[in-house]
């Protein structure tokens, strides 16, 4: 007669050795999965920072004069200080990038300071955004640059149309 | 007659191979989370390069914006179309064109990428200024497409 | 006795290990379902970036590719706002018309004051929603939407 049997003891040391593969598999799988996810968040960011930090330069190559510029500045930025003629703006955002002054998670911020030119003021922009805190799984201490864009934009005197 | 005592165990591996399909399901799920998410911050770090790219050049023509309307306030009224011409192509990588009175440059980027300012220098009764014609972004380098003539069939003679 | 003692110990041990047997491949489907979602959202958002950058980029090299005198314009066309770039070739004038239509940004190059329906242009990429709003003369916003995310982005032109 055909007889099935059971070894339990077998079946356990099976079982042991499943889960600790499953567990140290398991650990491996789910922090390459926690950098994959935070890769993309970074993707995400560097998305939405590029076209808040394109916004802000086209809009201020569409003004006329620095005071103008300084002035959308001045309303749209929550902080401004001035050191040795360097203008610094800066406004926060939170997770979602909604502008946010309590909530910081990204911060963008406006440098702005002046060549000289007779005819006029050419100043020189830099607009970066960065990130408040870390990003986790990625080691990196402090604040990280998510975007940065350096140009120059010139405001002739009068317009151009000189001796109005 | 002798009686025949097989032992069959139940269960003998399935656990292990239960765990080795999960376990490669997972690393496949895994290469591929981050070779997608990777390949889209490798998109994004280009599209930031071309744009930090045109904005330096952006930076650039501004700047020699800058130095024609500099040349252009220290101009007399009174000078000649010569004289203006003279100061105008004096200035690095201008081009003064008289017959239409305008004035042409070009910066060049890294990325393959170029800004063409064209300027109609105009005067009034106080003096000289610019118009902004034009401020064309466009590639330095088009890509070349050869014509390849494949004979298929050349008829029957 | 002995023997009937050996059979409940035997059911209770086999018992015991078909439920961790069962556990084992429970967590096995949960973790495996993990990795999907966690997959599917990467996907999901990339797909989202996709479409915002693709179409603000996309309407930004346009715009700065033409920024000359009368290059640029926004004109209404069947209702929605569309771009419309002015170029001239071998002296004839034509228009490229970009706007938004049927969950696409779609294009139509065509001459000058020509009449065309929206279903016309060619489509270049999928939006759930595109707006082209003229801020002041030389300053427009365009604005993207995909799946409840959106990005916007002013573009200014410097020969109007």
């Amino acid at each position: 007669m055909n007889k099935v049997s059971f070894n339990p003891m077998v079946s356990l040391s099976e079982i042991i050795l499943s889960v600790s593969i499953f567990v140290v598999a398991g650990i491996i799988m789910l922090n390459c999965f926690a950098i994959a996810r935070y890769t993309q968040i970074r993707a995400n960011d560097k998305a939405m920072a590029g076209a808040i930090v394109q916004s802000d330069f086209e809009i201020i190559k569409s003004f006329d004069t620095a005071d103008e510029m300084h002035e959308f500045l001045n309303n749209s930025y929550e902080s401004n200080s001035i050191v040795n003629n360097t203008y610094v703006y800066t406004k926060y955002y939170d997770e979602n990038w909604n502008q946010n002054y309590i909530d910081k998670e990204y911060a963008v911020t406006v440098i702005i300071s002046d060549k000289n030119s007779k005819s006029g003021n050419l100043v020189k922009i830099k607009i970066s955004a960065e990130k408040e805190k870390p990003y986790n799984f990625i080691k990196k201490e402090g604040t990280e640059q998510i975007y940065s864009i350096e140009s120059k934009r010139f405001f002739p005197v009068s317009g151009g149309f000189y001796g109005e | 007659m002798e009686n025949r005592k097989t032992n069959i165990s139940v269960g003998m591996g399935g656990t292990l191979i239960i765990t080795m399909f999960v376990v490669l399901c997972l690393m496949i799920f895994a290469a591929l989370s981050f070779t997608t998410a990777y390949s889209d911050l490798k998109l994004a770090k280009k599209v930031q390069d071309m744009t930090a790219d045109y904005y330096i050049i952006h930076g650039k023509a501004e700047e020699k914006l800058a130095e024609i309307s500099d040349v252009l306030l220290d101009i007399n009224i009174n000078e000649t179309m010569e004289n203006l011409a003279g100061k105008l192509s004096g200035i690095d990588g201008v081009s003064f064109i008289d017959k239409e009175s305008v004035v042409k440059y070009e910066i060049q980027g890294n990325n393959n990428q170029k800004i063409s300012v064209t300027l109609n220098i105009l005067h009034d009764s106080a003096g000289y200024y610019y118009e902004i014609a034009a401020w064309n972004l466009s590639n330095i380098e088009l890509p070349v497409y050869k014509d390849e003539i494949i004979n298929i069939w050349e008829g029957i003679e | 006795m002995h023997k009937r003692n050996n059979t409940s110990q035997f059911s209770f041990q086999f018992i015991f290990i078909m439920l961790l047997h069962l556990i084992i491949v429970i967590l096995s489907v949960m973790i495996i379902s993990l990795g999907k979602n966690i997959y599917d959202n990467i996907n999901k958002d990339r797909n989202i970036n996709y479409q915002l950058r693709v179409s603000l980029s996309y309407i930004a090299n346009k715009i700065r590719q033409s920024d000359k005198k009368e290059g640029t314009e926004i004109k209404e066309l069947h209702g929605v706002n569309a771009v419309v770039i002015n170029e001239v070739y071998d002296e004839e004038n034509y228009q490229t018309w970009i706007y938004f239509y049927d969950g696409a940004i779609y294009e139509m190059f065509t001459d000058e004051n020509a009449v065309f329906e929206l279903s016309d242009g060619m489509k270049v990429v999928e939006a759930d929603f595109f707006k082209i709003e003229e801020v002041k003369d030389n300053l427009y916003k365009f604005t993207a939407e995909s799946k409840e995310k959106s990005a916007e982005m002013y573009l200014s032109v410097y020969s109007e």
